[in-house]
């Protein structure tokens, strides 16, 4: 009798090692696809500009992914803003880079600088089209170092909060949102194509 | 002592022969199914070849006595090389092809959940582990039908069950490189593959599952004296390599390219010094619990 225990035991261990997939599956919940992950890296490279650059963040978790790596760019949305990611290589001007995805009633307004705890040169601007219900802002990290005969490959952070119905779960959401967004630009790290 | 030793008469011995069975042609299968051309297959066969070399050289020091003169061993040479073999068989066949199939059904439900960066260190453990484990159990059972088991039995079949897998599971990586789907890496980078998974974290497989596994046979001899079994031993000593194999593939915190090391040093120099420590245990375990002249068993 005891030697067919460690035969079954073997069976029962293969076994329980095939069914475990199933029942979990089973029994996890289905949330919504098309979600940024828990801890999902988000990778960008420019190999093609003078000064080569691989730049990496976490994406913010939960958030619905509305576009990604496709065309270069993460955007990504939940109830409470919008945020759009992107690298741009061989960049001359920030200040230039900045402005190019502002409307045009918030081109005069100035930049200023951001302090953050990371290697880069962070600008932002700041405005709102509607009144102080929608706030947008503008952000550009570039490496710190800058050697004048090289352009740069920065990334351009839009962030755009959505207009409120100043009800609890919007006002939380959009707590969130500037939350997520400081996690994220935390998280930004680049790693330089130069050997 | 047995004077003969069938295996075949035991379930055991069958069971594991009818999985082997089923799953060698899927485990074939899975390694030439891809774009497997004359490079990748020679670096491939080299891998095994190197790697079988490296491994059986620890898995003999491993499972030498050091009186062997002083020690009457259940097992014949002969019986040893089957055994061995059979361990071999399971490492490299079932453990992939079964953890291949639960691999994908994690890994579809954790996608689900938003968990693909934890996929590996979630579904690798939880299934190749035990899996490993079965195999060993297997042996033990078969080394039990002729004697005492100890745990120096346990810690060689464990580490060769273990490096049967982790060859397998290298030869597929350098395959799995050189096929179209992910762009056909060339000699050079196969061989570069080959270098990075015989350098870094070399023998990881089977030295977690030889520290389980000689703790599954410390319990087993226990038992076979009548002793109480003490499983907490089998369940710290599964638990650990489990944790250092989680923690193997979580994903790294940077992408630079070096900011996993520190971890993986860690991580390896903890499984070396945790695989000696049990290594010496279980040595001494087994001489301590051996017969002496007048087949008394010292305590």
């Amino acid at each position: 009798m005891g030697k067919w225990i460690s035969a079954v035991a073997i069976l029962g261990i293969v076994g329980a090692v095939l069914l475990a997939p199933q029942v979990f599956a089973a029994l996890a919940p289905h949330p919504q696809l098309g979600r940024v992950g828990i801890f999902e890296r988000v990778v960008f490279e420019t190999s093609d500009s003078q000064n080569p650059l691989k730049v990496g963040l976490i994406a913010p978790a939960g958030w619905n992914r509305l576009d990604t790596d496709g065309d270069g760019k993460l955007v990504v949305a939940n109830r409470a803003a919008r945020l759009e990611v992107s690298l741009h290589g061989d960049v001359d001007n920030v200040e230039a880079l900045l402005r190019s995805t502002l409307p045009s009633g918030a081109q005069l307004l100035p930049t200023e600088d951001l302090l953050l705890d990371t290697p880069f040169d962070a600008r932002v601007v700041e405005y709102d089209l509607s009144a102080g219900d929608s706030p947008a802002l503008s952000i550009s990290l570039c490496p710190a170092e800058q050697r004048l005969d090289r352009l740069r490959s920065c990334l351009l952070v839009e962030a755009a909060y959505l207009p409120g119905s100043g009800a609890p779960e919007d006002e939380k959401a959009a707590a969130d949102a500037k939350k997520a967004l400081s996690r994220m630009l935390a998280s930004v790290e680049l790693v330089s194509g130069e050997r | 002592m047995a004077d003969s030793f069938s295996m075949r008469r035991q379930p055991s011995w069958w069971v594991m022969v009818v999985i082997i069975g089923v799953c060698a042609p899927l485990q074939l299968r899975s390694l030439v199914e891809g774009n497997l051309n004359r490079t990748s297959a020679g670096v491939a066969f080299a891998l095994v070849v190197l790697q079988s070399l490296a491994l059986g050289l620890i898995a003999y020091w491993v499972g030498k006595p050091a009186r062997k003169q002083q020690w009457q061993r259940a097992q014949t040479h002969r019986q040893v090389r089957a055994l061995a073999a059979l361990a071999f068989a399971w490492g490299f066949t079932v453990v992939p092809v079964v953890a291949a199939s639960a691999n994908a059904g994690y890994y579809s439900t954790l996608h689900r959940l938003g968990l693909d960066s934890f996929a590996a260190s979630i579904a690798a453990p939880v299934d190749e582990d035990p899996l490993r484990l079965a195999g060993v159990l297997g042996v033990l059972a078969l080394v039990a039908a002729v004697g005492q088991v100890t745990p120096l039995d346990g810690l060689r079949y464990g580490f060769v069950v273990g490096a049967g897998f982790e060859i397998a599971e290298n030869a597929a990586y350098v395959i799995d490189s050189s096929s179209a789907a992910n762009g056909g890496a060339g000699f050079a980078a196969e061989l570069h593959l080959a270098a990075i998974r015989t350098g870094l974290g070399f023998g990881l497989h089977a030295f977690w599952t030889a520290i389980a596994a000689a703790a599954l046979a410390y319990c087993w001899s226990r038992l076979q004296r009548g002793q109480r079994a003490n499983w907490w031993v089998l369940a710290i000593a599964f638990a650990i390599p489990l944790l250092l194999h989680a923690l193997w593939d979580t994903p790294a915190l940077s992408i630079r390219p070096d900011a996993k090391m520190p971890l993986f040093a860690a991580l390896y120099l903890s499984t070396i010094g945790l695989f000696l420590l049990v290594a010496v245990l279980a040595k001494r375990t087994t001489f301590r619990d051996e017969p002496n002249s007048s087949g008394q068993v010292a305590r």
